[in-house]
């Protein structure tokens, strides 16, 4: 038997940014740089542990906006033509950089990542990544759990609990039609709980979740090993507390890993460094933006202009990869003293930190898998719903509201810069709940009842408030909103006046297309 | 699809509401509409004058370090604002508010909207609140500070191109911060001594400070009387505040 168990979980989302009239949008571009440098790089991970046997275990919380998108035909369609953009751009870079010795090798690595990306996404996946991860969960290494439908911050929508309900059931029913089974976790948006939450999600059939170190740490009574073992509340959810140790390693931008000056520099990117005139047939709009293309590492010190060298990185991935193993084998060591359990280190991250942010992530990840299974029987990852299998016996607890967010409660998603938005969500969620509650309908009010159930979902997403509060895209932000409750009105408004205009209702539909098994009933007060 | 859908967002809902949020167990952002005709239908009648409304929060506070359990917090609304970020000097258990005005010539406030509740009752061990309630105490505030529209707060940048990290790690001065807390009387007995080597291991090894910090709040919290609190950190709370009222209003 095991002494120490890892899980390790990603957590994958995207917000609905599919735009069914533009092309080559740069919220699009988002998506498809997350599928090509995330998602496709780990379903190759998968396949190398698979086909060598190395014994890998983890869990990924797949958004429900993400399967959406995954899932949608038009843009796998759009992701071949970007991914044929980028082969056609990083050739006239190896035409361009022929000569110039020391950036040559790096076209060229490029050039073969975007045409093995090309070749994983058509020939392996089938253009269909979410059968891709289904086949992965099949075979026992991957479990895919979901998550509240757009992503929201649930503790700011307590004044509608009717839509807390809606976002937890739509996710539920959309990961059944998906996958044709049910979920057995679900991952909280930004870890923000609080207490009553843990109740709805039981009753829909959720057997746990994840919340952050500090929630965990002040659960009443205190947790007697920490966030080493889960709790269970007192509803019947369990909760997987995140580690602190592991977590700080990865996720820190000031120690973690990720900022190691051997590493790809995010930001340095051929987007903004090569003449507009040059790079802007590849750019949306014409408009300077993140191609993918990068050829420097992080700067140690301002105004450094050191080139990427792959060969460094992949030393560097060795070395971080035997770092977080070494402390987590210090860890547990030192629990084995004071528990009668095995110990279980919960790591969680956002998976668009492996691959997308951090480049080297994903190898980083595959290493640590590989020199993981020299501890075999010792220090072994496992999935979440196997370790409770394993280890029934949990200590009952009730943890206090919290996030992962900064502080560890809402002010991310509520300041001065976002405020505004919140009595526009709950008039709208509040009207939702009223219509919801009537059974007259005919079936042309119910598919408009049906779209403004998902208008109102939609604008519920944390990521606009999160823009709202960074300050980085708040027009985009602010137009998405105003959009999805200016339909949500739109709808409601025809419904009450019996002014429908179909047409209108068919282009809505069109293009917000996401949740087919979404009713309106799901908006329904608890009986 | 055309972008004009947006001219179907309202920006005024012609109703009154009162909605109150969480920022976190000492912050609270509360929101609302008042409809004009709301107010001078019922106050017109007998002064022909508008009055300001008045933002009442009623709170029940969950920090064992004060004398009073309960508290409310009157504050004046002029013009046209509409939503007000509170500060409270201690952590809530619960609250709501109301809003409301003052009849000219009478000592009677009419409400116009409640807000909905907000309970945090559960979150009374929170570990992140002691190192608070210390800083507070330093200062022993004796008001309450109010945050209006025209007066942002800054709240720290969280970049999204950045991978974010957790709340602050816990560090040493903290877990000093912990042992200052603790009462002399309790230090002196010898049945702490284990608990008193454990703090020391927290404050010279860093590995040790989360795994041992939920044992220590739950002895902190166990062996605290209201004896100790008061005699040493009493704060002054119900003085001539013109903001802190008495529970009576409740």
């Amino acid at each position: 038997m095991s002494k120490a168990y890892f899980i390790l979980v990603l957590h994958a989302h995207m917000p609905f940014v599919l735009d069914v009239i533009s092309n080559d949008s740069l919220e699009e571009r988002w998506l498809f740089e997350a599928l090509i440098d995330c998602y496709l790089r780990f379903v190759q991970m998968f396949d190398r542990l698979l086909t060598e046997g190395v014994p890998f275990r983890l869990g990924i919380s797949l958004s429900p906006t993400l399967m959406s998108q995954m899932e949608n035909p038009l843009l796998a369609d759009r992701l071949i033509k970007h991914l044929k953009r980028q082969i056609h751009l990083i050739e006239h870079e190896v035409s361009r950089t022929r000569k110039i010795s020391e950036i040559f090798p790096l076209a060229k690595m490029y050039q073969e990542y975007y045409r093995y990306a090309l070749e994983v996404f058509e020939k392996r996946c089938q253009c269909d990544l979410i059968r891709t991860f289904k086949s992965f969960q099949e075979q026992g290494v991957l479990e895919i759990i979901t998550c509240a439908a757009t992503h929201p911050f649930l503790p700011l929508l307590m004044p509608i609990p009717t839509s807390i309900r809606a976002q937890i059931t739509v996710a539920i029913k959309e990961y059944k039609r998906i996958f044709e089974c049910s979920p057995s976790g679900l991952w909280l948006p930004e870890c923000g709980y609080f207490p009553g939450l843990d109740r709805i999600l039981y009753h829909e059939g959720i057997r746990y979740t994840f919340l952050d170190t500090y929630t965990v740490q002040s659960s009443d009574p205190s947790p007697k090993f920490g966030t080493y073992a889960p709790i269970i509340i007192p509803s019947g959810l369990i909760a997987f507390g995140r580690d602190l140790h592991s977590a700080k390693e990865v996720w820190s931008a000031k120690d973690g890993y990720p900022g190691d000056s051997d590493y790809r520099d995010f930001y340095r990117d051929i987007g903004y460094d090569l003449e507009l005139d040059y790079i802007r047939p590849y750019l949306p709009d014409g408009m300077r933006c993140f191609t993918g293309i990068k050829y420097h590492r992080i700067e140690k010190h301002e105004g450094e202009n050191r080139l990427y060298d792959p060969e460094r990185s992949a030393y560097k991935v060795s070395i971080h990869a035997d770092d977080f193993l070494a402390h987590r084998l210090k860890q547990i060591r030192d629990l084995a003293l004071s528990m009668d359990t095995p110990p279980v280190i919960c790591a969680f991250y956002d998976a668009e930190l492996f691959g997308h942010w951090w480049f080297e992530g994903p190898q980083w990840l595959e290493k640590l898998f590989r020199k993981m299974a020299e501890c075999a029987g010792y220090f072994d990852p496992i999935r979440p719903l196997d370790f409770i299998k394993l280890n029934p016996k949990l200590q009952n607890t009730q943890p206090p509201e919290g996030s992962w967010g900064w502080k560890g409660y809402n002010e991310v998603w509520l300041n001065e810069k976002n405020r505004w938005v919140y009595p526009h969500l709950f008039k709208a969620g509040e009207k939702m709940e009223a219509m919801a509650q009537r059974d007259d309908w005919n079936a042309l009010e119910e598919k408009m009842l049906d779209q403004a159930g998902k208008e109102l979902l939609l604008a519920q997403s944390s990521d606009w408030t999160f823009i709202l509060h960074n300050e980085t895209l708040t027009e985009y932000a602010t137009r998405r909103i105003k959009q999805h409750l200016g339909r949500f009105w739109g709808l409601i408004h025809q419904l009450e006046t019996n002014m429908i205009k179909e047409d209108w209702l068919r282009e809505v539909e069109k293009q917000d297309c996401i949740f087919p098994s979404l009713s309106y009933r799901d908006f329904r007060m608890e009986s | 699809m055309p972008d004009n859908d947006i001219i179907n967002f309202p920006n005024h809902y012609g109703e009154n509401y009162l909605y109150l949020l969480e920022v976190d167990p000492t912050h609270i952002h509360v929101f609302w509409e008042i409809i004009p005709e709301s107010i001078s239908d019922q106050s017109l009648k007998k002064s022909l004058k508008i009055p300001d409304l008045w933002l009442k929060v009623h709170c029940d506070f969950q920090d064992p370090l004060y004398e009073s359990p309960h508290g409310s917090i009157s504050l004046r609304v002029k013009g046209w604002i509409n939503d007000w970020f509170v500060e409270i000097d201690r952590p809530l258990k619960r609250c709501y508010a109301e809003l409301g005005y003052q009849e000219p010539g009478e000592n009677r406030f009419t409400v116009l909207c409640h807000s909905n509740d907000l309970d945090l009752s559960l979150g009374a061990k929170d570990i992140r609140y002691p190192m608070k309630a210390e800083q507070e105490k330093r200062a022993l505030p004796d008001q309450v500070s109010q945050k209006g529209e025209n007066n942002p707060s800054t709240p720290s940048e969280k970049k999204r191109d950045e991978p974010s990290g957790p709340v602050d790690p816990i560090t040493e001065e903290d877990i000093r911060a912990y042992y200052r807390l603790l009462p002399e009387r309790l230090l002196t007995n010898p049945d702490f001594s284990p608990w008193r080597s454990i703090l020391e291991r927290m404050i010279s090894d860093e590995a040790q400070r989360v795994w041992r910090l939920s044992e220590f709040m739950n002895l902190y919290l166990q062996y605290l009387s209201p004896l100790d609190i008061h005699s040493s950190h009493r704060p002054n709370i119900s003085s001539d505040s013109s903001v802190f009222k008495s529970d009576q209003d409740r």
